[in-house]
């Protein structure tokens, strides 16, 4: 549902990522968050921090 | 079954045969409600106020006007029992309470709801068009206890349960012949899909197009909270978008694209198109478009509507399909 929103308003619905990671699961962990922040970097800056 | 009735004795109000302000009538000089929520007239047709009718001889002044000012269902809302109560109310206001009763804010066996097809798009207090009601396609009150379509003299009505039948039942009425109100639904219904498409062209922009569209819209903001206050599904005695509650500083107002968004959020599931936060918004900010378009985009989602029946909101339940995704992710692992 909210990428629906986030698509209806207008932010790109790849900026949310949900994915179930154990305790127990380090290597999975660190190869989401690296492979999620590599694609948030290549979208560019937040559209929502801009301050007007 | 639908029966054709006039009223016997007819008040002041007779468009419709008086039928409705008879049921009214009825159920007040019976004492099987104690009240009932309603329009009633002020100093001229379009001063419509929201009451609490409690005496038989008030039954005479509700009104079924084109000009809906407030979401009568949240008036049901604080009520927490104590006898029971009628609503006479437009589809929308009849949907907020099935809203309601799904979330636990009312009690649908305390309340008997008393449904009034909408047979053209209703007004604003300038005599505008309402934009939301352009737009809407649920006319006949299909999920009330009794469905009223009003004609010029008579009103057709249908007992769609037991409640709407025991309602029907102490109503001074009689039955007329049957006959065509004239009333083209599907008309109204291709005009309404007409109006999607064009209120809705902003979904076709690009991400950051539409983004500029909305955030130059939230941008007007006052923060009045009218929206919030008015929303007849805005059920939270808490707000978390009140200063001090986590999100926003003690004293402070939130950002205007948070509160929007958090808004959106809360309410896109369950919003009826009701349209009354277009109307108390002072910045003339199109919420109910935002929201009703997005609640259309969940619709096809979940396969679920708003308000039309008392199946839990999409995302408060997993189905078996899910449980066995579930399970299947977990023994991947």
């Amino acid at each position: 549902m909210i990428r629906k929103l986030m698509e209806v308003v207008g932010i790109e619905p790849e900026r949310l990522r949900l994915e179930w990671i154990s305790a127990s699961e380090a290597t999975k962990f660190a190869q989401v968050v690296t492979n999620f922040t590599e694609q948030i970097r290549a979208l560019g800056p937040n559209p929502l921090g801009v301050r007007a | 079954m639908k029966s054709y009735l006039v009223a016997k004795e007819k008040g002041k109000n007779t468009f419709g045969g008086g039928v409705v302000q008879a049921i009214a009538r009825g159920m007040l000089g019976s004492g099987m409600v104690i009240g009932l929520v309603s329009f009633i007239q002020g100093w001229d047709a379009r001063d419509i106020r929201p009451a609490l009718l409690t005496v038989e001889e008030e039954a005479d002044s509700v009104v079924l006007s084109d000009y809906n000012p407030y979401g009568l269902s949240r008036i049901l809302k604080g009520y927490i029992g104590g006898g029971r109560v009628g609503l006479i109310g437009r589809t929308c206001d009849v949907r907020a309470a099935i809203e309601l009763a799904k979330r636990n804010q009312v009690n649908l066996d305390d309340i008997y709801t008393i449904g009034i097809a909408c047979t053209e798009p209703r007004k604003c207090l300038s005599g505008e068009t309402r934009g939301n009601c352009l737009r809407c396609q649920h006319f006949i009150p299909t999920m009330a206890d009794l469905n009223c379509v009003l004609a010029e003299k008579a009103t057709i009505v249908e007992a769609m349960n037991d409640k709407g039948a025991k309602a029907l039942a102490v109503a001074t009425v009689e039955e007329v012949a049957a006959f065509d109100p004239g009333y083209d639904f599907d008309q109204l219904r291709r005009a309404a899909a007409e109006h999607q498409e064009k209120d809705f062209a902003v979904k076709n922009l690009s991400f950051a197009e539409k983004l500029s569209y909305w955030f130059s819209q939230f941008d007007k903001c006052l923060k009045c909270y009218g929206c919030r206050n008015v929303c007849p599904i805005c059920y939270c005695k808490e707000c978390v978008l009140e200063g001090d509650r986590g999100i926003v500083p003690g004293g402070e107002i939130p950002p205007a694209k948070l509160f929007h968004l958090t808004r959106l959020a809360h309410v896109a599931d369950s919003c009826l198109n009701c349209g009354q936060c277009d109307s108390a918004c002072p910045m003339d900010i199109p919420i109910s478009r935002l929201y009703h378009m997005l609640h259309q985009d969940l619709c096809a989602l979940f396969g679920h509507e708003s308000g039309m029946d008392m199946n839990p909101p999409p995302l408060a339940f997993i189905t078996p399909q899910e449980r066995t995704d579930m399970a299947t992710v977990m023994e991947r692992r």
